[in-house]
């Protein structure tokens, strides 16, 4: 007798993986359930609260930290072990973290998925560049990104489309702003080459969404949605279909007297809880909570690989005033990027690098230091308007290594719910530590070749919020969670999907990879279903 | 004007006078209120409300407009007097040594070389203006002392009003950010 079940397949987490794989089986015929810890919160009572908070610079900000569904933003909640403190911000709400994201919608590039033959560090991925392209082409129509052919994202191959692509970008890159073009000038005699960032922030309308306008708040929120963010997905895949149930937060993934997974079990902040069956399931709960919510269901993880090889972007970041006005704040909040560290045999020693031009509108960062500096009366609008027209940052995002040392797992605390609290382990290495003099130096040439003045050049390791190699993929059963279809090596009919699946880390942002293996995954599971 | 010139009854006599044209009432209390800045000092003792008329008149002194909005004055003279205890008496301070050197503005008050307790005044009432919030966000912490007075308001939008956006608000087109603004040749 065929068994019954709730749906064909259960996706944990709205986010912008989890959206996109619940939105693909839809498409495909499929009945989806999706399980959302958090609420769904509309556009523009995050923008009221964007504007009523003096926290401005917070990114959580805006969201809610709810005591049944924490985020980043509770110290309690992601608790640190390890000599390095980790903190990648993350939020619960339909859409997941791409709400408070800058749109860079980078491809990997070839060597980042052979790190360990290519470079003898790190490791190779199960699947190549070539097998990813064509996923890496659907999830950009999909989200919408905006970008350049006939661009060098390596640093190494100048002059040719690297990564390769069998086609254009959706859309054309937006156009760059005047202090980036002014910035592209004056470091290209020493050598430095800027590329336009691929970016979700629309350069036109795309899928209802329109082109950005440059309101200068791409994070914490868009006010527009201009900027891509997962809460797009979650609607295209409730059109197609799907059910959404939000305030849903799973606390176990049972399983099967088969080995299969049979149910999820989640509790609301009501009290309420429900059992839901499906064929397959798809963990997509990001790259904390869903190796933490294995763990916690001893689920796919005999090995003990599952939460282990953590790996953040670290880096350094450098702020200056340029000699000449170059305004920043005029337009999206980042755009372009160098390579001058990305590939190539330096790769073997240290960590590669991406650097990064900020473009936020810095009248709050300017006045807090002229006031900290006394300035008063009409000398305050004067030099304002002065020095806000020349400030400039630019930050770094280091490559890391996946060390087993290195892990996210469930903590001691508990949350309203019940459910452990997030527990971070993590060192710096010295691959990664190695990457610093060489960044020290070209930010030293970005600062000489705007005839700038420093106001900081920090060696401090800052991370960024990225999270990757926490479910990862490989072709060994014993050292990693998922096959090369995000398939759990224990449970056929389970699939992790997000940034926690990938074996290198590269230097840049990793969502459109999540999201490229994250449709991949759905379409081997909606063949199986 | 200078603060020193102005006598006490008009703050008084405000509310039920009409508004001139073109000013708003709270506007017109406001300036009343700067009226009664000089003849209640000091500061201490009195009313809340009245403390955040004067407030709102010495802001207005301090940040060199013409007239600052009251129900923000309120707003941010209830909190600063929240963090500190003693911020009427700094404020006492600060408007009896404006008055004293009967200086007319900001500038020609900072030409006096006021002392640096009286500077510091000045910057905690600047800093609630042009920033938007009183206390110290702490974006590092899960809660700080920060609370806002107004994000569209603050001050510190203004000098750059011409050339940048106040994040959040669509005030330009498509691209704008491509050319440099119309200023750039004196910026």
């Amino acid at each position: 007798m065929a068994q019954e079940h709730d749906a064909d397949v259960i996706v944990i987490g709205s986010g912008t993986v989890g959206s996109n794989a619940a939105y693909e089986l839809a498409k495909q015929g499929k009945s989806v359930i999706i399980l959302e810890a958090g609420v769904r919160i509309p556009r523009w009572k995050l923008i009221e609260s964007f504007r009523n908070s003096p926290r401005r610079t917070d990114y959580n900000g805006p969201y809610p930290d709810a005591p049944w569904a924490h985020t980043s933003a509770s110290h309690a909640y992601v608790e640190n072990d390890g000599s390095y403190a980790m903190v990648a911000n993350f939020l619960k709400l339909v859409g997941g973290s791409t709400w408070h994201w800058g749109g860079a919608t980078w491809r990997f590039i070839p060597d980042d998925f052979k790190m360990k033959s290519t470079y003898g560090v790190g490791r190779d991925w199960p699947i190549s560049y070539d097998d990813l392209e064509p996923w890496y082409d659907k999830a950009e129509y999909e989200i919408g990104v905006a970008g350049n052919l006939g661009e060098d994202q390596s640093g190494v191959r100048p002059g040719r489309t690297w990564p390769p692509r069998a086609r254009e970008f959706p859309m054309p890159a937006q156009k760059n702003s005047y202090m980036l073009d002014t910035f592209a000038k004056a470091i290209g005699p020493m050598g430095y080459e800027i590329v336009a960032e691929p970016s979700a922030m629309m350069s036109g309308s795309y899928r209802g969404r329109p082109g950005c306008v440059g309101n200068n708040n791409c994070a914490p929120v868009c006010p527009i949605g201009a900027n891509y963010s997962g809460v797009f997905h979650a609607d295209l895949a409730i059109e197609a279909g799907c059910r959404l149930i939000t305030d849903a937060t799973v606390d176990r993934i049972e399983k099967g007297p088969d080995g299969k997974i049979a149910s999820v079990h989640y509790k609301s902040s009501d009290g309420s809880e429900g059992r839901l069956s499906a064929r397959a399931f798809v963990l997509a709960a990001h790259g904390y909570e869903s190796p933490k919510l294995m763990i916690m269901s001893d689920v796919g993880n005999s090995n003990d690989m599952v939460g282990r090889f953590l790996m953040p972007h670290l880096g350094l970041g450098v702020d200056f005033f340029a000699e000449e006005a170059v305004w920043p704040g005029r337009g999206p909040i980042q755009q372009g990027a160098i390579f001058s560290h990305r590939d190539g045999e330096s790769r073997a020693r240290h960590s590669g690098m991406k650097h990064a031009v900020n473009n936020f509108v810095a009248n709050e960062n300017i006045t807090k230091r002229l006031l900290a500096q006394g300035v008063l009366g009409s000398e305050l609008d004067a030099r304002i308007r002065h020095d806000s027209a020349r400030y400039m940052s630019l930050y770094s995002m280091f490559e890391t290594l996946p060390d087993p040392a290195n892990r996210v797992q469930p903590g001691d605390r508990t949350d309203a719910l019940g459910n452990p609290n997030i527990r971070l382990t993590y060192a710096v290495d010295d691959y990664c530590r190695g990457a610093i003099e060489p960044c020290i130096a070209d930010f030293t040439n970005f600062v000489t070749a705007m005839n700038g003045e420093t106001l900081s050049m920090s060696r401090d390791l800052a991370n960024h919020d990225h999270i990757m190699g926490t479910t990862i993929m490989g072709d060994d059963p014993a050292d990693s969670v998922v096959d090369k279809d995000c398939r759990s090596w224990e449970h056929e009919n389970l699939f992790v999907v997000g940034t926690g699946n990938l074996p290198s880390s590269s230097v840049v942002n990793p969502t459109l990879t999540a999201v490229a293996l994250g449709i991949r995954a759905a379409d081997t599971i909606a063949k199986e279903v | 004007m200078s603060i020193g010139s102005i006598r006490r009854e008009g703050r008084d006599a405000a509310p039920a006078a009409p508004a001139p044209a073109g000013l708003r009432r709270r506007d017109f209390l406001l300036s009343s209120a700067l009226a009664g800045l000089a003849a209640s000092l000091p500061f201490g003792g009195t009313a809340r409300a009245a403390g955040a008329a004067d407030f709102g008149a010495l802001s207005a002194f301090v940040t060199g407009r013409s007239a600052l909005d009251a129900a923000l004055a309120e707003r941010a003279y209830g909190q600063l007097a929240a963090l500190d205890p003693g911020f009427d008496a700094k404020l006492a301070a600060l408007s009896a040594a404006i008055a004293e050197t009967g200086a007319e503005s900001v500038d020609a008050f900072l030409a006096t070389g006021p002392a640096p307790e009286l500077r510091a005044t000045m910057t905690t009432i600047t800093a609630a203006w042009y920033l938007g919030y009183t206390g110290t966000p702490d974006p590092s912490q899960e809660s700080d002392n920060a609370k806002l007075v107004t994000y569209r308001e603050a001050l510190m939008w203004e000098p750059t009003a011409d050339a940048t956006p106040i994040p959040t608000y669509s005030q330009h087109r498509q691209n704008y950010w491509a050319e440099p603004p119309a200023s750039i040749a004196t910026d």
